[in-house]
């Protein structure tokens, strides 16, 4: 009997995979974890509280809420720091996403859906230079009328 | 003065006698070269003491950090921890090099790179916290600029006063904290 033999085959094949795939992905956070470390957390800190200085601002339970304001999902990948850091747009999609998963799930809406690799790579394309700090005054505005309907 | 004269002409025909013009010049060529090129070979430099391995500022005893897995004199630049390091090693100003000198504080932000421990071959993630807050210590100045960026990447470059976090911006000394082992990708 090849034909059951072959399906039996294939769920075993399906239940290994499943088994492995939450080992897959604790290791990609570690990698993560690292990458942040690398190329972020000198300003940032290991937290994310930032430096006290209003330039590096802290991230802990508030980053999240730009993704739930209109152009607040834009501005987490434009803002100079992300838009051109040395990392592939499918390295800094995971660090993105692990920033705001791991500083500020609360703050996240229901309906967020992470980043991926060709969304980052379109929008990494314009860098926030000179308007960055009204574009960003502009958002945590919109994120105070949010958080009061929210 | 006959014997003076009788004397040089034997030497002069003795030299004329037992050598040739040609070894002369290959002799002198020798001799030209020999010299030049032996303050070039890394025993003369090991020994001219020109910023020789392991070399120690005067007045500053060398240190270990008491682990095996930790080898190398934190006091010197050759030190595995300090390869992106630039400026005054802690571990010469009364800190170490995780730790500030009493009275200084540790900027919270910094800039990061990677370091090859010579004793178990792993790359570890390097944090080159400045302290600051007192007269910059003036002993034991290394840069190494491994990994360094130009300026235009200000977060891994080492010409940074990274002190512009911390309460006073006066730079003192340079630590090297490990964070963590780099992955492999």
């Amino acid at each position: 009997m090849p034909n059951r033999f072959r399906v039996r085959s294939l769920a075993t094949l399906g239940i290994a995979l499943l088994m492995w795939l939450p080992l897959a992905s604790h290791a990609n956070d570690a990698q993560t974890k690292m990458k942040y470390t690398l190329f972020c957390s000198g300003c940032h800190t290991a937290d994310g509280r930032g430096s006290g200085d209003p330039r590096i601002p802290d991230m802990r339970n508030y980053v999240g809420y730009f993704a739930a304001v209109e152009g607040g999902r834009e501005f987490l990948i434009q803002v100079p720091g992300v838009s051109t850091a040395p990392l592939k747009s499918k390295e800094l999609a995971q660090i993105v996403n692990w920033m705001l998963r791991t500083f500020s799930a609360d703050q996240l809406p229901d309906d967020f859906k992470p980043f991926d690799e060709q969304e980052v790579e379109r929008l990494r394309q314009y860098v926030l230079r000179s308007e960055l700090g009204d574009t960003r005054k502009a958002l945590v505005t919109r994120i105070e009328e949010y958080k009061k309907n929210n | 003065m006959k014997w003076f004269d009788k004397f040089f002409e034997n030497k002069t025909r003795n030299i004329a006698r037992t050598s040739s013009r040609r070894s002369f010049l290959s002799n002198l060529g020798k001799a030209v070269v020999g010299v030049s090129v032996i303050p070039a070979l890394p025993v003369a430099k090991a020994a001219s003491g020109g910023a020789p391995a392991g070399a120690h500022y005067p007045g500053v005893s060398p240190q270990t950090s008491g682990s095996d897995g930790d080898p190398g004199d934190p006091t010197t630049c050759e030190y595995w921890r300090y390869c992106g390091i630039d400026g005054f090693l802690c571990s010469c100003c009364g800190g170490s090099q995780s730790a500030c000198p009493p009275g200084t504080e540790m900027s919270p932000i910094t800039w990061i790179g990677t370091c090859l421990n010579p004793a178990d071959n792993k790359h570890y993630i390097i944090s080159y916290n400045d302290c600051c807050g007192k007269a910059a210590c003036g002993r034991c100045f290394c840069n190494r600029n491994e990994d360094d960026t130009p300026m235009y990447r200000a977060f891994s470059n080492n010409d940074t006063n990274w002190c512009v976090g911390a309460s006073s911006e006066t730079y003192v000394c340079s630590t090297a904290v490990i964070l963590g082992t780099s992955i492999e990708s």
